[in-house]
């Protein structure tokens, strides 16, 4: 009996899940039945966004393992899961001024959406290699089907088809390495592996471990859309319907963060030194190609989607840098970008609905149109760009690379944790210019064409009462969370970053080294120093 | 005898002194709800904004009497909350209400009443009304929150707040170009001096950021040696602060209240900004954003003294700042024509009498003048206010006299004004006046007999505006009248204080003793010493007659001068100066009327000096930086465009091959880099 009621026990940290599937089962049977009545699908999707947000709110503190391991609740898991069904909840609302462009399989795609909500949630949860592959892999069809709902537009199709091929190719790397540490270890568990590993560590690493190391970065890099495994990016961001690159741009990779932090900065921890300086190089890379390319872009879109790749960089100083410190401005970066970046995304399809235009030269003299859209656009990219008004971008910068400056360890001679700073102070710079700049367009000169065509000029509230209406709530939101966050919630936040990643950098245990594996473990150290 | 202006039990004084946060929470509450809707209703726009800053004169004569009456027993009451919490430091933000801060309390909320009040009548029939109230209400919460502020983080925060609001409401009529124009000129010159406010604040903070002991970071007072004065005394004793480095910081931090009090060089802003509302003038350039520097300085004496808590360089510095402004501004005044800038010009001048008390450590005195000024200053204001309303937006003295047949109102309110600012005797002004000069003889004569030089100047040039405006005969072509009961009432509810305000810290048993042959050293006590004191304690100055006899004479021969110059017309000096055309009357005519040519200077040197520099180096830094950034993205694009183009021919298996050649790629990079 006692296992059956612990089996109970560990059903009720699944409730979260449990309402969302019921969430997906409804948006899409409900259409099949109902198609007069289609409008009620976001609704109810976003009741059960809510719902399961909330109950993940209540198990914020909880810390257990359920399943023999394979599932992990923790503050860090609970902190990510909210932050997924925050986000989205929030492209519900902008998928709801979006979705007449679905025609008739709307309900489809949310049911999709709350899937992929759902593999965030479970992959954020994931200690287990097979966990880990499965959620991910849902998570990735997920997108894949996303990208390309647009179907009879041509490049959302191209969007997806090339999605699917880049994710079949890091897919084929993540299970060449979990092969490898399933091999090494004889377990799918992570704490398993982590021993196994921890106990071959030490001295240079040979070519083998170097590899094992790249093969798992090669899948975090193409989760977190890091140069060189971008590639996929540009193209998918602009094909891809537009709530759905929102999502991409931050929903699919909230996941993607948790599983770099318990594969690297757990899993790998005594291989730190070795990973610091794979990743360093993917980070800067980022920095430097993110910025750049973003500087260059005429479509606010495409330009979102550069910077976000340079965002990612920046987001990695702060798990190279580990620690208390270092995870926590991570994990508080990885919160206020989610919804300046979604803010900003929200502001752009307000804007290509009204006006069917992408290209930043458009916006000029929005503000004269559409204050609103305007000012709530314009606090969004000026945290963007780490301006500190307010200052949430700016503390998040200040954080992560305040703690970026303290890794002591040398690259090539130099230390490594200013080169890292360096770079994304001087990569910093264009961000500056190129977030200003569509703020400075919206703002200073003469109405565009496209601005100066848009009807309800005197209007004081031009989208209620029709659907942009959704898309504009959006943005508010994600507007007074980025004003909040900066003016008051400073500490708040941090401190629920701090207690999310509490229990990666204090386990409650030490680090055991269990003696019972020593007969495998010395099998993987002699494996491991093969050269 | 304890004065008990309102029938309330000692714990409910307790509960209004400890809910002071309310008195800065009613006027931003009123702005931002006139702002989302009731700006739609002028009355309801009026009614919320006076109604707030009526509960806060309420509220701050309730927190005033629980402190004299020591209903609250304790010296201050604080309350923060943490607004920014790091491992390294913490920021507070919260409230302190002590005397000081009362006081300030009582003549914000005062002043502010009576020119909202004012405000109905003047700007009834302009179009933005609402949102002028709407800018009034958060001026006088940003006002409110500095005066209560904790911390020198959070005054820095609600300056910038004040500089903002001044900056709106100097633009108010942004389609006058004089407006703009002056309100962007305001807006820099203050950036420079919070500038160095900044760095200052920065610099003491890193300076001292291990000595708080866990109290509010930066915080002017707190339990036992965990205020200013202490944190500085110990930073002193372990070395972290030396006198030499904390007169680098009080230098630097003095340069925000030079900027907002506008102090010599600082000062160009402050005429200009006349160019707004002049209830605004009323209220912000004359009795309560210009008094910010002022109060900052008293809030944080200790950083003008030495680390031992001795005056040192830094209050010289103060001094000699607020004297050469008080001349200098004396100087300019006498010789312009619009009845505002004379006005702005006096206030600069009487600014730098309260520096030259802080200075001279006469502390209550600076304090005291602070408080009579902003009485008097604000009904002066209000009263021109009054005649350019009633002439129909005519500025110029030369085209009004003879006012006081048709505006007697004003005319009295003006005399009143025009003798407690004169230091006439049993006006406020001669009170606080004479207990600055008597400071400056003692620590610094010369900038003593300056003081009185000046004083005579401000009686002339006050004089000269009170009967180029109100006497004699009318110059001008409009139909001037007295203005509607709305402004005439705050200017003679104004009029009370003008006159009487100075009783508060004199006591007339003093006078008698003193011809009886006591010292001047000490005297009695009065009330408004034994509420407002320094760190030094109370002190209570005696009647010094030779000096008072002496600025007695010297007011009076400036209003004979003015009489006989603008009233009789029978000493014509003034126009032998004002049409000599060479020599020296002409060289100092034209100093004084260009005042001083400041203006010209600076504008001089941003025209030919740092916008040419600026130009010249960002050219080099375009051509070579930007040029090459951009060049350089655009190569990048291309090339990325090029190979996206290569592969967006459909052939999708080049995205999996540059996955997997990236995989080898880094992983034989990282194997062939260096071993650690």
């Amino acid at each position: 009996m006692d296992a059956i009621n612990n089996y109970y026990h560990q059903l009720t940290y699944l409730a979260p899940h449990l309402v969302l599937t019921v969430g997906i089962l409804f948006a899409a049977l409900w259409n099949l039945f109902f198609p007069k009545a289609k409008g009620m699908t976001p609704i109810v999707s976003l009741i059960a966004l809510g719902v399961s947000g909330f109950v993940l709110a209540t198990q914020m503190t909880a810390t257990e393992k359920l399943f023999g391991g394979v599932f992990t609740v923790d503050p860090l898991y609970g902190l990510f899961s909210l932050l997924s069904v925050a986000v989205g909840m929030v492209v519900v609302l902008m998928s709801m001024g979006y979705d007449h462009k679905f025609g008739k399989n709307t309900g489809e795609y949310y049911a999709i959406l709350l899937t992929a909500v759902l593999a965030n949630l479970f992959l954020a949860g994931s200690t287990d290699l097979i966990m880990l592959f499965v959620s991910l892999e849902t998570l990735s069809i997920c997108c894949v089907l996303l990208s390309g709902f647009c179907k009879r537009d041509l490049k959302s199709q191209e969007a997806s088809l090339k999605y699917l091929l880049s994710t079949a190719a890091t897919t084929a790397t993540l299970l060449y390495a979990l092969s490898f540490l399933y091999g090494l270890s004889g377990s799918t568990n992570f704490d398993t592996i982590r021993d196994a590993l921890a106990l071959s560590a030490g001295g240079n690493a040979s070519f083998f471990q170097v590899l094992l190391l790249t093969l798992v970065l090669s899948a975090v890099g193409f989760k977190l859309s890091t140069v060189p495994f971008h590639m996929w990016t540009p193209d998918v961001y602009e094909g891809a319907p537009t709530p759905v690159t929102a999502f991409l741009s931050i929903g699919s990779k909230a996941g993607g963060f948790v599983i770099a932090i318990r594969l690297l900065s757990v899993m790998f921890a005594q291989y730190q030194t070795t990973w610091i300086e794979l990743l360093a190089l993917l980070a800067i890379l980022s920095m430097v190609a993110g910025n750049l390319i973003a500087t260059a872009q005429t479509s606010l879109k495409r330009m979102l989607a550069y910077s976000s790749i340079a965002h990612v960089g920046y987001i990695l100083i702060g798990l190279m840098a580990g620690g208390d410190a270092g995870l926590s401005s991570m994990v508080f970066y990885v919160m206020v970008y989610g919804f300046m970046n979604l803010g900003a995304f929200a502001g752009a399809i307000l804007f290509s609905n009204e006006t069917g235009s992408d290209r930043i030269e458009d916006y000029a003299g929005l503000i004269r149109r559409r204050p609103l859209l305007a000012i709530g656009m314009s606090l969004c990219l000026l945290n963007l760009a780490g301006l500190p008004i307010p200052p949430a971008g700016f503390f998040a910068k200040v954080f992560v690379f305040t703690a970026g400056a303290g890794i002591t360890q040398s690259f090539m001679g130099l230390p490594l944790g200013w080169l890292l700073v360096g770079c994304a102070l001087v990569t910093s710079v264009p961000a500056v210019f190129y977030y200003s700049r569509v703020m400075i367009t919206m703002i200073v000169p003469e109405p565009s064409e496209k601005v100066a065509n848009l009807p309800g000029a005197n209007q004081p509230r031009p989208y209620v009462g029709s659907p942009q209406e959704f898309p504009g709530l959006a943005l508010i939101v994600c507007a007074a969370f980025v004003a909040a966050s900066g003016l008051t919630c400073v500490q708040p936040l941090m401190q629920l970053s701090k207690n999310a990643v509490a229990g990666i950098t204090r386990p409650n245990g030490p680090v055991g080294l269990k003696l019972d594996n020593e007969p495998h473990a010395k099998k993987t150290r002699d494996f491991l120093s093969l050269k | 005898m304890l004065p008990t202006f309102l029938p309330l039990s000692a714990d409910q004084l307790k509960w209004f002194v400890e809910h002071a946060g309310l008195i800065v929470a009613a006027p931003f509450l009123a702005g931002f709800l006139i702002i989302m809707g009731l700006r739609a209703s002028k009355t309801l726009s009026m009614v919320a904004s006076v109604g707030a800053v009526l509960y806060g004169l309420f509220h701050s004569v309730a927190i005033f009497q629980a402190l004299v009456t020591k209903s609250y027993p304790e010296p201050f009451f604080q309350q923060n909350i943490d607004w920014f919490v790091s491992d390294a430091f913490t920021l507070s933000v919260g409230v302190l209400v002590d005397n000081l801060a009362a006081l300030m309390l009582i003549v914000v909320t005062g002043i502010s009443l009576l020119v909202q009040i004012y405000t109905h009548g003047y700007m009834r029939e302009d179009p933005g009304y609402s949102r002028f109230y709407a800018y009034l209400s958060l001026f006088t919460g940003s006002m409110l929150g500095l005066v209560v502020s904790t911390n020198l983080f959070q005054m820095y925060g609600f300056w910038e707040l004040v500089g903002v609001c001044s900056y709106f409401l100097i633009g108010f009529w942004w389609y006058k170009e004089s407006a703009a124009k002056a309100c962007m000129k305001a807006f820099v010159v203050n950036r420079i001096g919070d500038f160095g406010f900044l760095i200052g604040i920065l610099v003491f903070f890193l300076a001292t950021k291990d000595f708080w002991q866990g109290q509010t970071l930066l915080g002017f007072v707190g339990p036992g040696e965990a205020n200013l004065a202490g944190v500085i005394h110990r930073a002193a004793e372990a070395h972290a602060l030396t006198t030499e480095s904390l007169f680098v910081i009080s230098c630097l931090i003095l340069m925000g209240p030079m900027a907002k009090s506008a102090q010599f060089p600082l000062h160009v802003w402050l005429p200009d900004a006349m160019e707004g509302p002049t209830p605004i003038s009323a209220l912000i350039h004359a009795a309560t954003m210009v008094a910010a520097g002022v109060y900052l300085v008293a809030r944080a004496y200790p950083i003008w003294l030495t680390p031992d808590g001795q005056m040192g360089a830094a209050l010289h510095v103060v001094a000699i700042v607020g004297a050469i402004t008080a001349f200098m501004a004396a100087t300019i005044a006498m010789s312009q024509y619009d009845i505002k800038r004379v006005l702005a010009w006096s206030t600069c001048s009487q600014l730098g009498y309260m520096f030259v008390g802080l200075g001279c450590g006469a502390f209550t005195g600076g304090i005291f003048h602070l408080f009579n000024h902003a009485f008097f200053k604000a009904m002066l204001f209000l009263c021109s206010g009054a005649v350019i309303h009633g002439l129909h937006g005519e500025q110029d003295i030369r085209k009004m006299g003879g006012l006081s047949k048709s505006m007697p109102i004003t005319h009295f309110c003006f005399l009143i004004g025009c003798l407690a600012i004169s230091g006439f005797p049993i006006f406020s002004g001669f009170f606080s006046k004479d207990e600055i000069i008597g400071a400056a003889m003692h620590t610094h004569p010369v900038i003593g007999w300056l003081m009185m030089a000046t004083a005579g100047m401000t009686a002339f040039y006050m004089f000269r505006l009170y009967f180029m405006t109100f006497s004699g005969g009318y110059r001008g072509d409009a139909h001037p009248h007295e203005s509607p009961a709305s402004m005439t009432w705050p200017l003679l509810v104004l009029s009370v204080p003008s006159m009487l305000s100075g009783y508060l810290g004199f006591n007339l048993a003093n006078l008698q003793a003193a011809f009886g042959g006591a010292s001047a050293e000490h005297g009695l006590p009065n009330h408004f010493a034994a509420f407002v004191f320094g760190p030094f304690g109370p002190h209570f100055e005696g009647c010094n007659l030779p000096l008072m006899a002496t600025s007695v004479c010297v007011a009076a021969v400036g209003i004979f001068l003015a009489f006989a110059m603008y009233q009789t017309k029978t000493i014509h000096i003034n126009k032998s100066f004002a049409e000599s055309r060479e020599g020296f009357a002409h060289l100092l005519y034209n100093f004084s009327f260009n005042k001083w040519y400041m203006d010209n200077l600076y504008f001089g040197l941003v025209d030919r000096v740092f916008l040419p520099l600026f130009r010249g180096v960002w050219t080099r830094v375009d051509q070579v930086v930007v040029d090459g950034i951009v060049h350089g993205t655009g190569l990048v694009t291309m090339s990325v465009g090029e190979v996206l183009k290569y592969l967006q021919t459909g052939r999708g298996q080049y995205y999996a091959l540059v996955i997997f050649a990236a995989v080898a790629g880094i992983a034989w990079l990282a194997y062939m880099m260096p071993p650690r």
